[in-house]
């Protein structure tokens, strides 16, 4: 018969609390993520939490105020994601006053408010609607467009081609990134050519200068997902990418009209938990007590 | 369960924790990026679409019966001089013939039968495209031929008939390749199981066309254009259609010609400029041939008629006249959510068989404030407008001036603007903020509850004592110890003398009546609450006494309560009742006691 003495009941308690300790790690894990589309802190394939967790926090700033992108330093980008607010007032204002000091937005949009963003800044390109088809596709779905680099010059280095996923068409602006000449915009959305559609080549990419500042519409916020991300035959997607958020200049990004700043549930209270320095305080305190409370338990 | 099981699934559940989080160290990704496969409106999952074979050339099937299917409708416009009709539908069949070329490179199917449908569909496209501009010349030669016949102009009236007869000879033969591009196209179309219907029609339309084309019919009468300004230098103006609404296309065209002593001159490269209303509009430039064509929509002009001629640099067409028909319009008015300081973003659409270009627009509020904007190049239009506190009703209107366009006036809006400026109510915020001030009372109030149960535990000596009282073993003796009360530091010290006095007395008294065992439980309850108090320990006789002892630290009398409790334990537990361990227990019991009235000095 095996006695079990004080040694492997300690034992069994260290075991015990270990478990619970992982348990609550996985629970919370689990709770703080969400599968909202494009959110930050969607680990699934259709969030961008690869991209953001990539980002160098020194360089990067969030902007979830209109205020605080009038305290930007100078020569500045401006990444928006996937807006769906309606813009503001005040947001349109920052977003003019922002052009207007010299810096760059640098907009991913497909489907989205960009429309009303480019509209509200008197930029000179828009997002047609339909999706951008092409017989040149990376992957089986006319939507998997291929677009590639033209001769016009930006202030990023662009990769030689990227492929998107379920893009729109822009017009107006200088294209920096074009189809191949076998594409369409599928208007009834049957993923096929059809009478109506005219072949040709189309804008996926294009720049527009407004005040003393510049505007480069992408229209495409998918290449920021994981499953984009992260594939390793979208090598050049990541360049791209990587040469917007690396550059010397600083980078912000917005989180005030921008789908990667959704949260739900429990994500949610952990975000403004993270994001409120007063509610952080207080947490870190509240542990403080309870570590103090175990410790005193400890010691009887 | 048994012992046994309960300690091997603990073992097997760790092991399993603990491997599931070895593997998703290194990419902390609870979901499988290959498992999640909901639908989503904004892109495909990438790791569904790598799981299908990329086969595109489906997708080819209904460009190639689109591709193969032109040849009939231009052939038949052709046919019945439907000269507009065809040029688009050719300009379409010729994008479409670039980009099947790509797409043959593209997919590398240069032996293909595709290679051959695209080959012989190109020939098709180019004689249908001779035949439509031969069709157009003779047509325009034809009409001057008769003009030229009737002011008896003999020199222009052979040189239109020998451009004539040159153009009639192109034509032949081209019947004989079209055939044979045509048969070609259905064989390969047949295989690759399209309809070749059209296409097969449109075989019979070329005949047909060339036929016409070689052997006129002497009793077809076109109008003449009698309205030629004479003189040496002549130009003509056509209007197609006559009549148009907002943003349609008209076509002007004409030709220019400069008579030079015998010899009819064609006008190259004069500039032409087109009035309406006498305001010049364009200004074409003619070609080779003297021709001049040029499409504008109709735009900015009022409904109705409009007079339209076309100016050379030293000639004037007749007057042409254009119907502008007017159009209904639909205005859209939305508002966004006031602003804190009372500013509402107006948006909107001004709509009429296409989208109004730079149309002004007029917001009106409560009636008494107009507010004017433009629409930009899709019809939209955006004006913030800052409203005072209160109930206001805005429209929007647009009044149609200068536009073939009907006026209209969207939905009045009713917007409220705060009374209280520059705070707006974020009800998410507010939400957040609220279930944050939740979690800190709920917080600070278990704090506190918790704080006030732990000095409430703090074990007053008058429990120490209780504690013995309660024991049914030592009841019966408890008249023989003194029990302090609450406010037992207080008492003075010759209070204290007594009750240590009575501990002794007491353990004396229950060793002669009860036995070693007894009074040294005794002994050690008093003792071990004593040190207890001292050392705020709660629960202490929850304790063993060797937990007591260990607990013991930092005080001069825990090395002789150590001795003591040893003692203790081999008389009480250990049944070891002799001389020699009473001895030792109440050496300790007195070094202990003494100690700890030191420490409470």
């Amino acid at each position: 018969m095996i006695r079990y003495g004080v040694n492997n009941i300690k034992a069994i308690s260290w075991i015990t609390g270990a478990i619970l300790v992982a348990a609550v790690f996985i629970l919370l894990l689990h709770l703080s993520a969400n599968n909202m589309e494009f959110s930050r802190y969607n680990t699934g394939w259709n969030g961008t939490s690869s991209f953001f967790s990539d980002l160098d926090r020194h360089r990067t700033t969030e902007i979830t105020d209109p205020k605080n992108l009038a305290k930007h330093p100078p020569n500045s980008t401006l990444l928006i994601i996937a807006p769906q607010h309606h813009p503001t007032a005040k947001e349109l204002a920052a977003y003019t006053a922002f052009l207007k000091e010299g810096n760059t937005i640098f907009l991913a949009d497909d489907f989205g408010t960009g429309k009303e963003i480019l509209t509200g800044i008197d930029s000179r390109i828009t997002i047609l609607p339909g999706n951008l088809s092409s017989l040149d596709r990376r992957y089986s779905d006319p939507y998997s467009v291929v677009v590639y680099r033209t001769a016009e010059k930006s202030q990023f280095i662009l990769p030689e081609n990227i492929a998107l996923n379920r893009p729109a068409a822009l017009d107006g602006g200088k294209p920096l990134m074009l189809t191949e000449v076998l594409s369409w915009i599928d208007i009834n959305g049957d993923h096929r050519l059809n009478a109506a559609e005219d072949m040709g080549t189309f804008p996926a990419m294009a720049i527009d200068t407004r005040e003393s500042g510049q505007i480069i519409v992408l229209s495409d916020p998918s290449i920021f997902i994981n499953s984009m991300y992260l594939q390793e035959d979208n090598g050049n997607n990541r360049i791209l990418i990587r040469n917007i958020v690396t550059r010397d200049n600083p980078v912000l990004i917005d989180q005030m009209n921008s789908r990667t700043a959704e949260t739900s549930g429990l994500g949610e209270i952990l975000h403004v938990i993270r994001t409120t320095i007063i509610i952080e305080i207080f947490i870190v305190c509240l542990l403080m007590l309870g570590i103090a409370w175990a410790w005193k338990k400890k010691t009887i | 369960m048994n012992a046994k099981i309960r300690y091997v699934l603990l073992t097997v559940l760790t092991m399993g924790i603990l491997l599931m989080l070895a593997y998703t160290a290194s990419s902390p990704l609870l979901y499988s990026l290959e498992w999640d496969n909901f639908p989503s409106p904004f892109h495909e999952n990438i790791d569904q679409l790598k799981e299908q074979s990329l086969n595109s050339t489906t997708d080819l099937d209904p460009q190639l019966q689109e591709f193969i299917d032109f040849s009939g409708p231009v052939s038949l416009n052709i046919r019945i001089h439907d000269v507009e009709q065809a040029r688009r539908d050719l300009e379409r069949f010729g994008k479409n013939q670039g980009s099947m070329k790509n797409l043959v490179v593209k997919l590398d199917m240069n032996e293909s039968e595709i290679q051959e449908l695209q080959k012989n569909t190109a020939l098709q496209k180019e004689i249908l495209d001779s035949l439509l501009n031969t069709s157009v010349t003779l047509d325009s030669l034809q009409t001057m031929e008769i003009q030229y016949h009737d002011q008896n102009n003999e020199d222009m009236l052979t040189t239109v008939r020998l451009r004539g007869n040159e153009l009639r000879k192109k034509v032949h033969g081209l019947n004989e390749r079209y055939r044979n591009a045509t048969e070609k196209v259905v064989e390969v179309s047949t295989k690759l199981g399209l309809d070749v219907t059209k296409n097969q029609e449109s075989l019979k339309e070329v005949e047909q066309i060339v036929k016409e084309i070689e052997q006129p019919d002497t009793t077809t009468q076109l109008s003449v254009d009698t309205l030629l300004i004479p003189g040496e230098d002549r130009i003509s103006l056509f209007v197609r259609p006559a009549a148009g609404k907002y943003r349609e296309i008209i076509e002007y065209m004409g030709i220019s010609l400069t008579l030079s002593g015998n010899t009819t001159l064609r006008a190259d490269g004069k500039p032409i400029t087109l009035y309406l209303d006498d305001v010049p509009f364009s200004t074409p430039v003619t070609d080779a041939f003297g021709y001049y064509n040029v499409k504008v929509p109709i735009d900015r002009m009022t409904a109705g008629t409009h007079t339209v001629y076309a100016r050379s640099p030293t000639s004037r067409s007749v007057n042409r006249t254009l119907i502008a028909v007017p159009v209904e319009s639909v205005t859209n008015l939305s508002l966004s959510k006031p602003a804190p300081d009372g500013t509402v973003n107006c948006t909107g659409f001004v709509l009429a068989n296409y989208p109004v270009r730079s149309a002004s627009v007029q917001i009106i509020w409560d009636q008494t404030h107009i507010i004017v904007t433009k629409t930009d190049t899709n019809g939209f239009y955006m004006r913030e407008i800052p409203l005072p506190p209160g109930r206001h009703t805005l429209v929007a209107g647009f009044s149609g001036d200068g536009y073939p366009i009907n006026s209209s006036e969207s939905q009045p809006r009713i917007v409220d603007i705060s009374l209280i400026q520059g705070v707006e109510t974020d009800y998410g915020q507010l939400m957040a903020a609220i279930a944050a001030l939740g979690i800190c009372i709920i917080f600070i109030g278990a704090a506190v509850f918790y704080l006030r149960r732990m000095s409430q535990r703090k074990t007053p000596l008058s429990d120490i004592f209780r504690n013995i009282k309660e024991d049914p073993e030592l009841r019966q003796n408890s008249s023989d110890l003194e029990i302090p009360g609450p406010n037992h530091e207080n008492q003075d010290d010759s209070s204290k003398e007594a009750r240590e006095e009575a501990l002794i007395a007491y353990y004396t008294r229950i060793l002669k009546e009860q036995g070693l065992s007894a009074a040294s439980r005794i002994a050690y309850q008093h003792l071990s609450g004593r040190i207890a108090h001292d050392l705020h320990i709660n629960r202490h006789t929850s304790l063993t006494a060797r937990e007591m002892s260990r607990n013991c630290k930092r005080r001069s009398y825990c090395g002789a309560f150590g001795r003591f409790v040893s003692a203790y334990e081999r008389i009480r537990y250990g049944g070891q009742v002799s001389v020699k361990e009473q001895a030792v227990l109440e050496t300790a019991l007195s070094i202990t006691d003494d100690q700890i009235r030191g420490e409470q000095h």
